[in-house]
């Protein structure tokens, strides 16, 4: 049972694979990224740090990654201010019901993002719901501008994404112990101290796993962004997919590609690092 | 303690009222009779529906759709599961590094891959061809098959397989009989997971699809991006109501808690109860 060549057996052919389909063709992409773009020829010429420089050089570029890293961040507070109360609601619930109300949060989540992007196309188009409604009601006679701005992309990364806000927290709160709150409530606390003191705290991690999740996927979402946003509000992602197939210059969007991987790990780590020092840093042990 | 209880279920089912919105516009906007897309619908009617064979472009594609997502859906179980099994069951140098290499394609934004993958498939010669969607969702399908097997593998007793072995089983008997029924529940959920991840993928196939190996969801995004008329609304209904049906026959059978890992963080707290 334990050769020690075994593992190695049933690895070959998935790390074959792996190699084969995933790490070369990133390995070709930061070549690329260090090469020139020639009309002809696609890429030619030896290593430069050129398309970098052309990227960190350039307002334009720069402020569409600041507007990437706040539509992330907004996102992602509105997914925590809606989803904690959903996690709470769903942690107390017991039996059928919860499992009623945990379909409700995992279902979407199957539905395409295509689909669910669409459906906000439709409720905030010139004649979606929205604006019906407020015509409806004699508030506007034009209709509003709803679609292609930064709130209508906001919007829309929230309703994609609150569900792994939701589903993390809900797991940490399940995760604390009942008789610490128990314990809580017998020394006197009352239902608002018992929350701000003991339950919001040790629930933390799981809003610091949810948000971490919710902010990386905003950050790199792609059919969201170019379906409510479009190219009058681009972002990281939909600049390197316009670059590379709309305009066929791979080595600049190779390059933008791999600013927005930096971007997000830097990100991360600086994320995690709050975390190690912040007040609470012992719930995360 | 009352009060608190109702204000959380008033923002909850506030909460999922926006979450199904969307979906539920479209239900609705679907049967319009009007030449636009508008909600409320302009009156009531299904030819929409009727319009849509009268587009063998959105037919095509589901086809497509269906065979890639079931041609990577089996490849990736097939790589995952014995990956898994390696990772799981044996101690060796590099495990951790390993464990993190398969599970990496999940942590890169889905339009990186879709570029480096572009750019790779040209030069290799296979774009505008299945194979490269087929290879270019393995990527992102494997990874799911891993984790959702290797956490049914860590939950197995491993002792169960040792029994069988000291009742004389030969190895291949042991697993074949024992290990794998065992973990068929985390196998079949990878299968289930990564077929409907492969079949929901746009940032991938978009860049690796042609005209003639389009899949339905990158047909309905280039399609919306032009222009959103009824006929992308009835495309996109239906597509919400294979969804659904989906969901109920995955729910019925593995249960849609051990696809996404839910279930068993939600048991220890249910207990206490």
């Amino acid at each position: 049972m334990s050769r020690p060549a075994t593992p190695w057996l049933l690895l070959a052919v998935p790390l074959a694979v792996f190699g084969a389909l995933f790490v070369l063709p990133l390995a070709n992409m930061l070549l690329l990224s260090l090469q020139t773009f020639d009309r002809t020829t696609g890429a030619t010429g030896g290593l430069t740090l050129n398309n970098y420089g052309k990227f960190l050089g350039d307002p334009f570029y720069l402020g569409i990654l600041g507007r990437t890293l706040k539509l992330a961040a907004l996102a992602t507070c509105v997914t925590l201010v809606l989803g904690y109360p959903v996690a709470f609601h769903l942690h107390l619930s017991t039996g059928r019901r919860r499992a009623y109300l945990t379909l409700l949060v995992l279902a979407p989540l199957l539905i395409s993002v295509v689909v669910r992007s669409f459906g906000w196309l439709v409720i905030l188009g010139p004649n979606g719901l929205v604006n019906s409604t407020l015509r409806g009601a004699g508030v506007i006679s034009e209709p509003l501008r709803l679609l292609y701005t930064e709130s209508a992309i906001v919007l829309g990364l929230t309703h994609v994404f609150l569900s792994f806000m939701v589903l993390s927290i809900a797991t940490a709160l399940g995760r604390i112990d009942p008789a610490v709150v128990r314990a809580a409530q017998i020394l006197g606390a009352n239902p608002v101290q018992t929350f701000l003191r003991v339950i919001l705290p040790l629930s933390l991690p799981g809003v610091a796993a949810g948000s971490l999740i919710v902010f990386t996927l905003s950050m790199s979402a792609f059919i969201t962004p170019a379906l409510l946003g479009g190219p009058r509000v681009k972002v990281m992602s939909y600049l390197a997919y316009q670059q590379t197939l709309l305009l066929s210059d791979w080595p600049y969007g190779s390059a933008i590609a791999f600013v927005l991987l930096a971007l997000t790990a830097v990100s991360v780590l600086l994320y995690l690092r709050a975390l190690e020092r912040g007040r609470f840093r012992m719930v995360f042990r | 303690m009352r009060g608190r209880l109702s204000f959380l279920g008033v923002w909850s089912w506030a909460v999922y009222g926006f979450v199904l919105a969307p979906i539920v516009v479209i239900l609705l906007a679907s049967l319009t009779a009007a030449e636009y897309t508008s909600f409320p619908p302009q009156g009531l009617s299904l030819r929409w529906y009727l319009e849509i064979p009268r587009h063998p472009e959105f037919l095509e594609s589901l086809w497509i759709s269906l065979v890639v997502a079931v041609v990577s859906g089996t490849l990736a179980t097939a790589l995952g599961t014995p990956a898994a099994l390696a990772l799981v069951r044996y101690r060796f140098r590099g495990r951790e590094l390993l464990n993190g290499f398969f599970l990496s394609p999940l942590m890169l934004p889905a339009v990186i891959l879709g570029v480096a993958l572009l750019q790779f498939y040209t030069r290799a010669g296979i774009t505008r061809t299945p194979l490269a969607l087929v290879c270019g969702h393995l990527v992102i399908t494997v990874p799911y098959v891993v984790r959702l097997v290797s956490a049914s593998l860590a939950g197995m007793d491993p002792s169960l397989e040792r029994a069988a072995l000291i009742l004389g089983a030969t190895p291949w008997k042991a697993f074949t009989r024992v290990t794998l029924p065992l973990v068929a529940p985390g196998v079949i959920a990878g299968a289930a997971f990564a077929t409907i991840v492969s079949f929901d993928d746009v940032s991938i196939a978009l860049f690796l699809a042609s005209p003639k190996t389009t899949t339905l969801p990158v047909r309905i995004f280039t399609y919306i991006e032009q222009t959103f008329d009824p006929l992308v609304t009835a495309v996109c209904s239906l597509l919400v109501l294979l969804t659904a049906a989906a969901v109920i026959v995955i729910e019925r059978s593995v249960g849609l808690g051990r696809l996404f890992g839910t279930e068993e963080a939600a048991t220890p707290a249910a207990r206490s109860r």
